[in-house]
């Protein structure tokens, strides 16, 4: 039989790794999975035989030797916590080298990093594993990524397969392409659906993996909450419809092109908030990102250090690419109006697109939802 | 070209947030309301302790008893949460049990994922038979995992 767990069996797992926090349906999890784990509700934080069910204050994990018709493989499913998210939207988060030597997002690397321990005991406990599937949903998918690069490194397992739902991205350019190579970009199952916010952040420059393709791309519909096709309900229905790999594949929608992206930037329409505004706004930062570096060539060099911001960099670079040229100052326009235009400032052409400028709009933006967020979390509590 | 950046991270997935209504973050439903008819041996399990309990951000319980039927019943709970307003799995853990001479006995447990009341059942009520001799089996038809010795009408 084929080694490559079924995109439902993959989403089950994803979906179902959330319920080893709360003791009542841990046992459930362990009962579900018994035919096909050797782990044991026994086995909580201690890892006797087998397995491993780890608790740890930013992520959840389990490590389990396969048994019956998975003997011979390795599940290693992974679930982030909502303190994650703090790492996820935090504007003045950085880069970290993995501990496979890449550039990662800290917070994703601080959280693998926390379960690192177990994992290492858990390998070197194993015996007669050829397959090792890791697995993971939105920041758990991110850790899961982590883990398989980390994992096919160690060298101990000859083929290391990684499924992810939803998510984001883990680390820069450099990482993408060597976590592509180690694990081969056949054993990297990438499910998302297009309507799904989180695998759009980080924003360039971090890569997904694979940097290879498009992923398994699920066409979804626009919902009135913008991340309800992020929720793991969604990836089952779409999995169990969709079947296999294959179909997955062969159903993938088209990307964005690059001549709709432009006609966007240069329209000046109403702005709306909506998962295809995120989704066409991600592209068109891209976009003019890519132009100013392959025009101009102006690198960003940036980091916390300095008492320099996320946003204070992003702001040099932009009013640096705009002082290059005509050519150039028109996109970096384009896209600051659309970015002001989300917070109710409308800036007219021949602006002088200073760093103060352009920070002032970024910053408008961060503050004003930052507000929304504060108001709402007040309203229902 | 060697680039090292760091740029901004959730400028665009903040900007999302700014949809999200109050509305679509209201009063989850922790658990449904609950009929269940308890017997042992096919005879009612007349006046014995029962235990609710839930787990969301905190892990809560109550209790009741059966009646002289066997019967026991609770009303729906509803619970709000500002972790709705982040992207995150909704995941409730919840469970039945019964004290039966003195020692607690799981009959039900589920781990409920959407915030509707009676998603537990597919939107059906939330009525079950158990008979505490049969064997817990686990149930995926509605989604999660589902652990019982109860049985519910299709």
């Amino acid at each position: 039989m084929s080694s490559t767990l079924t995109p439902i069996y993959a989403a089950n797992l994803a979906a179902d790794v959330y319920n080893v926090k709360s003791a009542m349906t841990r046992e459930d999890f362990v009962e579900a999975y018994k035919a096909d784990m050797e782990i044991g509700d026994a086995n909580f934080s201690s890892g006797v035989t087998g397995g491993y069910i780890i608790k740890k204050p930013h992520v959840m994990a389990v490590f389990s030797a396969g048994k019956g018709k998975y003997k011979g493989q390795a599940f290693i499913a992974i679930k982030g916590t909502a303190s994650l998210y703090d790492a996820l939207t935090d504007l003045n988060a950085g880069v970290h080298s993995s501990h496979t030597g890449f550039s990662v997002h800290q917070g994703f690397y601080y959280a693998f990093d926390s379960i690192l321990f177990e994992l290492r005991k858990f390998l070197n406990g194993l015996k007669g594993i050829s397959v090792v599937h890791c697995v993971g949903h939105s920041l758990g998918g991110a850790i899961a990524t982590l883990a398989a690069d980390w994992i096919k490194a160690n060298g101990a397992v000859s083929t290391v397969k990684l499924y992810t739902f939803g998510s984001p991205r883990v680390g820069l350019e450099g990482f993408a392409a060597k976590c592509t190579s180690r694990l081969i970009a056949t054993n990297i199952y990438r499910a998302y659906h297009r309507t799904d916010p989180v695998p759009m952040v980080p924003t360039w420059p971090f890569y997904h993996v694979s940097n290879t393709d498009n992923g398994y791309l699920i066409d979804s519909p626009v919902s009135g909450i913008p991340w309800e096709y992020h929720l793991m309900k969604h990836y089952i229905k779409s999995t169990k419809s969709l079947g296999s790999w294959k179909n997955m594949a062969s159903n993938r929608p088209a990307n964005m092109m690059d001549s709709a992206v432009e006609s966007w930037l240069k329209s000046d329409s109403i702005m709306t908030y909506a998962t295809s505004t995120l989704e066409i706004l991600n592209a068109a930062f891209i976009y003019v990102i890519k132009k100013v570096i392959n025009l101009a060539g102006i690198a960003l060099v940036a980091g916390a250090a300095g008492g320099l911001t996320l946003m204070d960099h992003m702001a040099m670079f932009m009013a640096k690419a705009a002082k290059v040229s005509k050519d150039l100052s028109i996109w970096v326009f384009y896209l600051v109006r659309k970015m002001a235009a989300l917070i109710g400032i409308k800036i007219k052409e021949g602006v002088d697109l200073t760093v103060v400028f352009i920070r002032k709009i970024f910053m408008g933006m961060h503050r004003k939802i930052s507000e929304m967020i504060w108001r709402i979390g007040q309203e229902i509590s | 070209m060697r680039i090292t950046v760091i740029i901004t991270l959730a400028l665009f997935f903040f900007s999302e947030v700014q949809s999200m209504s109050v509305f679509g973050v209201g009063k989850t439903c922790v658990f449904s309301a609950v009929k269940v008819h308890v017997t042992k041996n096919g005879q009612p399990l007349k006046n014995i302790q029962v235990i609710r309990r839930w787990e969301w951000n905190k892990l809560k319980e109550e209790t009741t008893a059966t009646d002289q039927n066997g019967v026991f019943e609770f009303p729906a709970i509803f619970e709000s949460s500002v972790s709705r307003l982040l992207p995150m799995e909704l995941v409730i853990a919840q469970g039945l049990y019964i004290i039966e001479n003195g020692e607690e006995k799981k009959i039900w447990s589920n781990s409920k994922r959407e915030p509707e009341e009676n998603a537990e059942f597919g939107g059906k009520p939330f009525e079950l038979n158990c008979e505490i001799t049969n064997e817990m089996k686990i149930y995926r038809d509605f989604g999660s995992i589902m652990r019982t010795l109860c049985t519910w009408e299709d």
